[in-house]
């Protein structure tokens, strides 16, 4: 009897714990725990996780769960749905808004332009650390997701290099995720921030499949914000994202890619493309999205998503001009785990040819007359 | 601008878009990442190649490089893929430019005072014939291609980038050329005059498709227009006036031609006055310029493109031939001052 309670209170304690697991957008994981959790990595005197024990008693890690040979996009576990973002069964046709790491894995050719290079999926790349960004030392995530860091242990190596805290279990059933600090809701995708960033996170609403099937009305919707001084050399400090720029992706980003932000010279000339900025309704970008000008809206496209000023539902038009107009952002041209393109980009960009009246989206989407000439 | 560097592009192959015939203006086509890059970084480098600042410093509107970068070869042919380079490493020469001229390596850019057969990029001194109230302030870097202390774009901004924005792909004037915010009117050559240029026996197309020869504008144009040389004159006011006064234009109180005329008509019982079918000979040495560039039916007009060039020549003056030769009473020449002035031959 004694010996059953104790099992009773081991088994309630680790389906207390916060598991390294992605679960579905708007429901917290659910199912029997042994579906993911091994109390003592042993079962018939044989090792339950590979390389474990694992943290939080899991019985397999980031990688492990959310990677597929069979699924690009999702997999059915118990009662859980799992995202898949590093498909192994050949290169993927469909994968979910994040993208998918095929293409920087050995099996998509090992390419690193094409992927975010994360422990357990692929090697480290040539680059001392992220691209317009900096290294903090000691192997630290800011330097390569691709390695074991030695620095900040409380925060994993790889995937938790971005997904800092996951957050399996957490209450995500609002329609919108992340919007206060110190939120116990996990996060937008278990997005937060550490150090000047502490407390912070990212706020979204979380396409309840990922987009794995995404169209005008059915997708993730990302916050942004645009107020802030773009101009260099306003963000003299690559550590200021969160605490400058809210809970928006963009901030999130800018903790590793910060020098990116700062995308206007001192006259206000754009050096950098804009991120964060929103759409105005003069000249070409009027007629971004398919609107008809004049501050007409514009329909929302999947391909290029836009940054919302702020965040009550899904919309499936694009807001251009105005007081409040929707924005540009990294992840409007950017894949944060992988694509087939380089530097993780939605589209090939040496195939947007100005002029060609061929493409209509990418950079065409809101570039307008650079493709038409009209 | 100056003591810049000269910039040496890499061949970009872009071909361009002509937006039909008449006075359209041609839009840039081609790949975007061939001219601009989103982050100025790629692999951990930065894309930019060369120029005065530091590589890791982006550009305005996003660009590899800057006007000169761009539009230099390490070549010696003056259009490749109808990209039109104004500066070439080798063999740049009267017979093979554009019809804007060629610039000179950066290393021989000119910064005297009237000495030069080319607009010295960084050349801080006045610019012959500056009319009091002129635009042109030349600022701490001198000339520059575009913007307050150039000739291209605007007449306000100091960064050459802004200065031309929109002029590469939505151009609303000839060569991307402005008189306070009045666009130059022009017809541009489909090859900016290469062939023209390179082979003088070459048939004149003026219009269409073919179009090889520039069809300048003079004395009338539109309320909201320029011509050729009154963009000339906002550097050069003073030699394009004519107020009547010797310090500050063309003529004096009587009337008298005291400079040469610019925007004028040619006398019709000229050979080259009235309405006159030019050849290439004359367009590549003697181009007249004409009311609201419109070429067929209406009378030769001298502008000061009929005798320099914009950029550079081989010649003192920019001028298109050598003036010290034009020997008046020879009854050969029909280039040159005695294209015109046939009378004098």
């Amino acid at each position: 009897m004694k010996k059953s309670l104790v099992t009773l209170a081991v088994l309630l304690t680790a389906a207390a714990l916060i598991a390294v697991f992605c679960g579905p957008a708007s429901a917290k994981v659910t199912g029997v725990c042994s579906g993911c959790h091994t109390m003592h990595n042993s079962q018939g005197g044989d090792l339950v996780a590979t390389g474990g024990p694992l943290a939080t008693l899991l019985t397999n890690d980031c990688v492990g769960c959310h990677s597929s040979s069979d699924s690009s996009t999702t997999y059915v576990l118990g009662t859980s749905t799992v995202p898949v973002v590093n498909f192994t069964g050949g290169e993927p046709t469909t994968h979910l808004a994040g993208g998918n790491f095929y293409w920087v894995a050995d099996a998509g050719g090992n390419r690193d332009a094409a992927g975010h290079n994360v422990l357990g999926i692929s090697g480290k790349d040539s680059l001392s650390f992220a691209p317009g960004g900096f290294s903090c030392g000691g192997n630290a995530c800011h330097d390569s997701l691709a390695i074991e860091h030695a620095t900040g242990l409380s925060f994993g190596s790889g995937c938790q290099g971005c997904h800092l805290r996951p957050a399996h279990h957490a209450d995500d059933s609002a329609t919108v995720i992340g919007a206060e600090e110190s939120s116990t809701d996990g996060y937008y995708r278990f997005l937060s921030g550490h150090f000047t960033g502490e407390g912070y996170g990212v706020c979204g609403i979380e396409d309840s499949d990922w987009q794995a099937d995404p169209s005008a009305g059915d997708h993730n919707e990302y916050l942004g914000s645009s107020g802030e001084d773009k101009q260099e050399p306003r963000l003299t400090s690559i550590y200021v994202a969160f605490r400058d720029l809210g809970h928006t992706m963009t901030a999130f980003c800018c903790g590793c890619h910060g020098k990116f932000h700062q995308e206007q010279n001192t006259s206000g000339e754009w050096i950098r493309h804009p991120s964060d900025a929103g759409i105005p309704a003069t000249g070409e970008y009027q007629y971004a999205f398919g609107s008809t000008g004049g501050g007409a809206s514009g329909t929302y496209d999947p391909l290029v998503p836009v940054a919302r000023a702020t965040l009550t539902s899904v919309t499936g038009t694009v807001t251009i001009g105005g007081a409040s107009p929707d924005m540009v952002m990294c992840l409007s041209c950017h894949r944060p785990h992988g694509s087939p393109y380089d530097d993780l980009l939605r589209w090939d960009y040496s195939d947007m040819l100005a002029g060609g009246d061929e493409n209509t989206t990418g950079c065409f989407a809101c570039h307008t007359k650079k493709d038409t000439g009209s | 601008m100056k003591g810049k560097k000269l910039l040496w592009s890499l061949v970009i192959v872009i071909s361009l878009l002509l937006c039909g015939g008449g006075t359209g203006y041609a839009a840039v086509s081609g790949v975007c990442s061939n001219c601009h890059t989103m982050h100025n970084s790629q692999g951990g480098e930065p894309m930019r190649t060369d120029g005065p600042e530091p590589l890791t410093t982006p550009l305005s509107a996003l660009l590899l490089n800057d006007c000169l970068g761009c539009h230099t070869t390490t070549g010696g042919d003056p259009l490749v893929g109808g990209y039109p380079y104004v500066s070439l490493a080798t063999d740049a020469t009267d017979d093979n430019c554009l019809a804007g001229g060629f610039f000179p390596p950066m290393s021989e850019m000119g910064m005297g005072d009237n000495n030069d057969n080319h607009h010295g990029m960084g050349n801080i001194n006045d610019p012959a014939g500056k009319q009091t109230g002129s635009f042109y302030t030349q600022g701490a870097t001198g000339l520059s291609c575009a913007g307050i202390n150039g000739c291209h774009g605007n007449e306000t901004d100091t960064d050459d980038m802004a200065a031309i924005s929109g002029g590469h792909h939505n151009p609303s004037a000839y060569r991307i050329l402005y008189v306070d915010d009045d666009p130059v009117l022009g017809s541009g050559a489909k090859d900016y005059e290469e062939a023209i240029i390179d082979v003088p026996s070459t048939p004149v197309e003026t219009s269409g498709d073919t179009q090889n020869v520039n069809i300048y504008s003079a004395g009338t144009v539109g309320a909201s227009e320029a011509t050729i040389s009154e963009l000339c004159g906002k550097c050069h006011g003073v030699f394009h006036g004519a107020n009547g006064t010797p310090a500050n234009g063309t003529t004096n109180a009587a009337g008298e031609w005291i400079r040469h005329p610019s925007d004028e008509e040619l006398p019709t019982d000229w050979t080259m006055g009235g309405v006159y079918v030019f050849d290439g000979n004359d367009a590549k040495n003697n181009p007249f310029g004409y009311e609201n560039a419109t070429y067929t039916g209406s009378p030769t007009q001298v502008t000061c493109l009929s005798c320099h060039r914009a950029h550079g020549t081989d010649n003192a003056d920019l001028l298109r031939w050598v003036y010290t030769t034009q020997d008046a009473g020879t009854d050969t020449a029909d280039y040159g001052c005695l294209g015109c002035h046939n009378a004098q031959r």
